[in-house]
């Protein structure tokens, strides 16, 4: 791994991102401008479908006039800047033992039968890129899948070859638990603060 | 202050010291690997470990600022067994491959597994393996030994001033690069060899050459440039095979350029290693007896003020005073050191020295650079003066071409107009240098080395003076030379006699025929085309510009070969030890003057190495004093005349090829190439 | 008596028919002797003869220049020169052994962490001159060549007591 792909193309970033990059400037003292390096890849990287090539860090590193190499540390060390292009959708599998022990080999499967490629693969299509992640934090409604910005949780196989196949359709599922619960309150029901402002 | 109790032992640690600086005051060895006292602090390799009283688990020495009371333990069990861990996980992905590592011999992660490694893993699993890195044509990689201490990220950042490399990734597949695996631009960047404390960055033209245990080192003095960096010339046999740094922490502290580092391959390429005398149109071997019979015919058929000499930018101190005494024999005044006609005044000693010195530097807050680059021509100096501007804020100008110095600077303009306009107060900068707690200037060759070179001296003089640069306990004028030879050439006295000719007036009278025989000591960097009809006696060590245009060739020693005196920009002066005999039939220079003198009927009144030195400081006391830095009387110097028109141009344009050992080297050639975008140029074939 | 017991020992011839006694009975023993170049002793697999570089199967030459047994060689008799082969591995491009200044101590092959300089079974190499006793490289690896059946079976031997 010696840094990322490069896109042969280069990068500037739109009006409206500029004026996001200004703003996330803003947030850091003048003299310390270079701390909104991680902002500013985020920018980029969501500009440029969704991942960082070698023009975004450069164009960073003389945007915040700074090394190349230090952004590109930055770029390497998290693991939600994406060095190689991505699909349109994204989708980041949690198999960490919660989600692991509730089925997450399942979503795998049901993934590789809908889309035809594993894990840290892209679809022959060019439709979905799937990655495995550590703990997203949403372990009660484990299984859950990150695509893009939202989290799919309680997931079945059923549930989420149904999701892969609105996503293919262009459409976007509504996210959030895909049972019948909201949030993540009990499945039976609520057993305690049934009432607001209630007595018990 | 803060006291802190060490193994039982009372210490006083300075203030803002580490708890591994108190450790080592109090006499106790911590082992580490990150830690280097030059640099900031990283804490990574957690090898210093040690314990603290009411700490509920052992503290990273390095890291933890020592503080009053504080009672340390460096070798109780719980420490041991800790190291014994931390080394544990070092070993587990090092490849352990010794046999094959060059850093074998001299590695701290093989001294430090013998007192805490185990005699077996117990780690099973497959180990990390990375791919090599290119870092260019001095730095060889092999990552898979890398154990992550960042000394080389810290060094490039903070001391060299080029962020080149990094630590990209995380957690077990964190790999040390360059960005994109682009070769390393620092003057300095084959410093991070020696800071690496495995084998992972290894010096690539000494692959696989040779081990510690073999060499034969010699402590000597560095004649590339004029800094005069303390180094070890480290050789097996005949030939020298690396040089590495000598701590000096008023020269260099424990850094050297790459072109002293690197060049020592052409000690062993294009060597003179017999005289030669030229017959017709060819230089024909010769014995001595043929080549000095040669020189005193001519001699003999000609006059004292038909006789010059010149002397090179290597020439140690001994060999040009032996020149001087000859010439004065012979009855010639024409006698200069100066070869690219730098007009420095030898009668006032401060008018050419580096009087701030070169430690000095570091402190000053205002700093003028007239017509020089230090990064190509002393980047050792150029060290200072970034840290002066890092750590002090230092404000720095420059007249003259503005190249990228690794720090930043105002560019004033580029030439003597300038000048004047800043000594007469049009610039805003003379007011930065008014200010200024301990302004300071630097006369580069590219200024002084001029035709109006001796106004320019008055007129920085003036700016000098004018901007309070001369106090009592601080000297900001400074002259920066790029020969090592020049400082030591001018203590010596080695310039024209009265009606003497200098180097310039020296070519036009050969041009002109005026001269019947030129004697060159080491000199190639002047034009040969020049000599016309003279007879060129060229005494030397390597067969460059001077050998080609000679009549007769004295096959000298190098600077690895022979005892020299030198003194380098500051006025320090030094001694060089040798760490190898001269090649074939070559001779340390005096003795080949004192030889030649013989023959010529002038014997020299000295034949013995002691013999020489009490003659040089009989000629000037300052040779008396070895690696003492006496201060210069601030006097009169400079001549104010008209300044010709030109701009600065830079004496310096490629870093790597700058004398007859640099040129014949192999390394520096290859540097040139990819570094410099030399002169070298690619046939066409290779793409 | 011991006048008569001597007398009667000098007559029978008694030493004499002791000693003939005695060569009769080594005449029907087996014989210790051997028919030296015939015939040869047996040698134990940590005989230390004459020096060999070894290859590993493949043919790549198991030498990596890590000049330990220079380092280690108490007679001084190993002078090894490496740089990177064209492939960037580390191999000698020279390694000399001087045959006569070697004492067959047998620390070389000790300190060869690649087993690549070892001892081989082999004490016939006299030679007629001096020079012949300088090995170099090729002669070395060319007794690796030739012993490398006899060498192999000896570590192999060895093996189990190091």
């Amino acid at each position: 791994m010696s840094g990322t792909s490069t896109s042969k193309r280069p990068f500037v970033f739109t009006a409206d991102n500029k004026v996001l990059a200004e703003a996330a400037i803003t947030h850091y003292p003048a003299d310390r401008s270079r701390s909104a390096v991680m902002p500013l890849l985020d920018i980029a990287q969501r500009q440029n479908r969704g991942w960082v090539s070698h023009e975004i860090v450069e164009y960073v590193a003389e945007y915040l006039d700074m090394p190349v190499i230090r952004v590109l540390e930055v770029a390497t060390f998290y693991s939600m800047y994406n060095l190689k292009p991505v699909a349109k959708n994204f989708v980041q599998i949690c198999r960490t033992t919660p989600c692991w022990l509730r089925g997450s080999d399942d979503l795998v499967k049901a993934f590789r039968d809908f889309a035809g490629c594993g894990i840290g693969e892209t679809s022959t299509d060019g439709a979905f890129t799937m990655i495995e992640v550590e703990c997203l934090g949403a372990c009660c409604n484990s299984p859950m899948v990150q695509i893009n910005d939202d989290y799919y949780e309680d997931l079945t196989p059923e549930r989420f070859t149904k999701i892969l196949r609105t996503l293919k359709e262009g459409k976007t599922p509504d996210p959030g638990p895909q049972s019948t619960r909201s949030g993540s309150e009990p499945v039976g029901g609520l057993t305690s603060l049934t009432s607001v402002g209630g007595d018990d | 202050m803060p006291k802190l109790t060490i193994d039982g032992v009372e210490v006083d640690a300075p203030d803002g010291a580490t708890v591994l600086q108190a450790c080592q005051l109090a006499g106790k060895e911590v082992p580490h690997f990150c830690f280097h006292e030059r640099l900031s602090v990283a804490g990574n390799c957690r090898m210093c470990l040690v314990e603290m009283e009411r700490a509920p688990k052992p503290i990273a020495s390095c890291a933890m600022p020592a503080g009053e009371g504080m009672v340390i333990t460096t070798d109780s069990d719980t420490v041991r067994q800790a190291r014994r861990g931390v080394m544990e996980f070092l070993l587990i992905n090092h490849p352990l491959d010794c046999p094959i590592c060059d850093q074998g011999g001299e590695c701290d992660l093989q001294d430090q597994a013998v007192a805490y490694g185990g005699d077996r893993t117990r780690y099973e699993e497959n180990k990390r393996a990375v791919t090599d890195k290119s870092m260019g044509p001095l730095v060889n990689t092999v990552m898979t030994r890398c154990i992550h201490c960042t000394r080389c990220v810290r060094f490039t950042t903070e001391i060299a001033g080029v962020s080149e490399i990094g630590m990209l990734g995380r957690g077990e597949h964190a790999e040390i690069s360059s960005y994109l695996e682009r070769s390393l631009t620092s003057e300095l960047s084959a410093n991070i060899i020696d800071l690496c404390p495995v084998g992972a960055l290894t010096s690539k033209p000494y692959a696989f050459a040779a081990r510690p245990w073999e060499l034969k080192k010699a402590e000597s003095v560095d004649v590339l440039d004029a800094v005069g960096a303390s180094i070890r010339v480290d050789a097996r046999g005949a030939s020298v095979l690396r040089v590495v740094p000598r701590l000096h922490e008023n020269v260099n502290e424990e850094w050297i350029s790459d072109k002293t580092r690197f060049a020592c391959d052409g000690l062993r390429r294009q060597r003179l290693d017999q005289p030669y005398v030229r017959r017709g149109e060819k230089l024909e071997p010769a014995t001595w007896d043929e080549a000095f019979g040669a020189i005193g015919e001519r001699i003999a058929a000609s006059d004292g003020k038909r006789i010059a000499a010149i002397a090179g930018d290597l020439c140690d101190g001994e060999s040009m005073l032996a020149l001087k005494d000859l010439m004065g024999k012979l009855g010639s005044p024409h006698l200069d050191c100066r070869q690219d006609g730098a007009k420095v005044d030898a009668n006032v000693r401060a008018s050419y020295l580096l009087n701030s010195s070169i430690a000095g530097l570091e402190t000053a807050d205002a700093v003028l650079l007239i017509g020089t680059d230090p990064r190509r021509e002393a980047p050792l100096v150029n060290l200072r003066l970034r840290r002066a501007w890092l750590e002090g804020g230092a404000e720095i100008g420059v007249v003259g071409p503005a190249r990228d110095l690794n720090y930043p600077v105002t560019a004033l303009g580029a030439g003597t107009d300038t000048l004047t306009a800043l000594k007469d107060g049009k610039i805003a900068f003379l007011e930065t240098l008014k200010n200024a707690e301990r302004p300071a200037l630097i006369l580069g060759m590219g200024a002084l080395a001029r035709s109006d070179g001796a106004a320019i001296l008055a007129v920085a003089r003036e700016i000098a003076d004018l901007t309070g640069m001369i106090s009592a306990d601080w000297n900001g004028f400074n002259v920066l030379h790029t020969a090592a030879a020049r400082v030591g050439g001018l203590d010596l006295g080695i310039v024209p006699g009265a009606g003497g000719k200098d180097v310039p007036s020296i070519l036009d009278a050969a041009t002109n025929g005026e001269m019947d025989i030129v004697y060159l000591l080491g000199a190639d960097e002047i034009d040969m085309s020049r000599f016309g009809d003279a007879f060129v006696v060229y005494q030397g060590h390597h067969g460059d510009a001077g050998a080609h245009r000679a009549d007769v060739i004295l096959p000298g020693a190098a600077y690895t070969e022979k005892h020299g005196t030198y003194v380098n920009t500051e006025g320090r002066v030094q001694l060089g030890r040798p760490a190898v005999p001269p090649v074939g039939e070559a001779k340390e220079d005096w003795k080949i003057l004192r030889a030649l003198s013989d023959v010529l009927g002038h014997k020299l009144p000295y034949d013995t190495l002691g013999d020489v030195r009490s003659a040089m400081v009989a000629a000037n006391p300052v040779f008396d004093e070895i690696d003492i830095v006496s201060k210069a009387e601030w006097a009169p110097f400079g001549t104010a005349g008209a300044l010709g028109e030109a701009a600065f141009e830079l004496p310096i344009d490629d870093f790597y090829l700058t004398d007859p050992i640099s040129r014949a080297s192999v390394t520096m050639a290859a540097c040139s190439r990819e570094l410099s975008g030399g002169t070298e140029k690619g046939t066409g074939t290779n793409g | 008596m011991a006048r008569i017991d001597q007398s009667a020992n000098r007559l029978l011839l008694r030493e004499l028919v002791s000693g003939m006694w005695l060569t009769l009975r080594y005449f029907f023993r087996p014989k210790v002797t051997i028919n030296y170049p015939y015939e040869k002793g047996p040698i134990s697999p940590r005989f230390r003869g004459e020096h060999a570089l070894r290859r590993y199967p493949s043919g790549e030459e198991r030498c990596i220049a890590c000049k330990l047994c220079e380092a280690i060689c108490p007679a001084l008799a190993i002078t090894i020169e490496a740089e990177p082969r064209e492939d960037g591995s580390r191999r000698t491009t020279r390694y000399d052994l001087d045959m006569m200044k070697c004492i067959y101590c047998g620390l070389c092959q000790e300190a060869c962490p690649v087993d690549a300089i070892v001892e081989g079974p082999n004490f016939e190499f006299a030679v007629e001159t001096r020079e012949e006793l300088f090995y170099d490289k090729d002669r070395l690896l060319s007794n690796g060549d030739r012993w490398e059946r006899e060498i192999a079976q000896n570590i192999a031997l060895d093996a189990p007591y190091r």
